[in-house]
């Protein structure tokens, strides 16, 4: 059966509520992906973008923008590096604090961390990937996106 | 999302940071943690240097268990402000860009310069989707094919045993 592009990947947001629902999008759209072997490395991809949307959308709710800036003015935010997202957020040293007091925290974001768009390709990452990237941003308590929420 | 990269031009590795990224290999080594391959490699798209360590235990075991083994190591015989645990990227043999690698000859101990490899993805229903990836520099310490499973686990086995040990000493 073929499926249809998801919208979520065409899509920019302009709000913090865009960017969650993006970021939720994303999500939903991996877990799916996810559930055929031959798509793993799609869905790999998918679970990373959420994680950029759900930064984004914490730059934008901590920083008050009230629509997403341009490229000719916050080049650094035009960036799928995680990392370098996460210190746009201005939280950065919590977030190294946080993670020297949870274990569980530190060791999913060094999991999410290395998430880079076309990591894979036509070898699959193995089911084992897939949980641990999933685990590692949605978990309730130490994942990744619960701490950008909670912020 | 972000349409437009950015773009910066490589900045170099520190010698410290080569230095820091060999020790680290050979810590791991004389541990037998099972590492295929090692090598800093900077991305333009993300605009960083990073040290990857390639094993097949991210594959078997996951990420998250291959990254706390390593940490727990780091934590007794690693404190080095050059690498640290953060830097430190997983790497499968099954990624893209290592496959492309291992692909060439006269691997160990190279530096590549300006390497492009196509990414060919499936998409859902079928069909396939193209998207090149630019490697501007990087240094390989080594990077081997992947032994079999077995012998994998098995150095697996011995790594815990030896972590075990040394946190048993050092408590």
């Amino acid at each position: 059966m073929a499926i249809a592009p998801h919208p979520a990947n065409r899509r920019k947001a302009d709000s913090v509520e865009e960017w969650e629902q993006l970021s939720r999008e994303k999500l939903e759209w991996a877990d799916l992906l996810a559930k055929n072997p031959r798509l793993r490395s799609l869905a790999y991809e998918q679970y990373g973008y959420a994680v950029e949307c759900a930064i984004k959308a914490l730059i934008m709710r901590q920083q008050g923008l009230n629509r997403w800036p341009d490229y000719a003015d916050r080049p650094e935010l035009y960036s799928h590096g995680l990392n370098s997202l996460m210190k746009q957020t201005r939280l950065f040293q919590k977030f190294c604090q946080d993670r020297q007091n949870n274990r569980n925290l530190r060791t999913h974001w060094l999991v999410v961390k290395d998430w880079s768009q076309s990591r894979y390709d036509m070898i699959q990452p193995s089911g084992t990937v897939i949980r641990d990237i999933r685990l590692a941003i949605t978990h309730p308590t130490d994942g990744i996106i619960q701490w950008l929420k909670n912020q | 999302m972000a349409e437009e990269p950015v773009k910066r031009p490589p900045p170099s590795l520190p010698e410290a940071s080569l230095t820091a990224g060999l020790e680290c290999l050979q810590l791991l080594d004389a541990h037998k943690f099972g590492v295929q391959g090692a090598a800093w490699i900077y991305s333009s798209s993300l605009g960083e240097w990073r040290y990857y360590l390639v094993t097949q235990l991210v594959e078997i075991d996951g990420p998250f268990e291959t990254y706390q083994r390593i940490e727990r190591l780091f934590g007794l015989k690693f404190n080095n402000q050059h690498l640290m645990i953060d830097d430190v990227h997983l790497g499968s043999p099954n990624e893209a860009i290592f496959r492309n690698f291992l692909s060439r000859t006269k691997l160990d101990g190279a530096r590549l310069r300006n390497v492009t490899i196509e990414v060919i993805e499936p998409i859902p229903g079928g069909g396939v989707r193209k998207q090149t990836l630019l490697v501007e520099e990087a240094y390989i310490y080594r990077l081997h094919k992947t032994p079999p499973k077995k012998e994998i686990i098995k150095k697996r086995k011995a790594f815990d045993k030896l972590l075990e040990k040394l946190e048993h000493a050092a408590t």
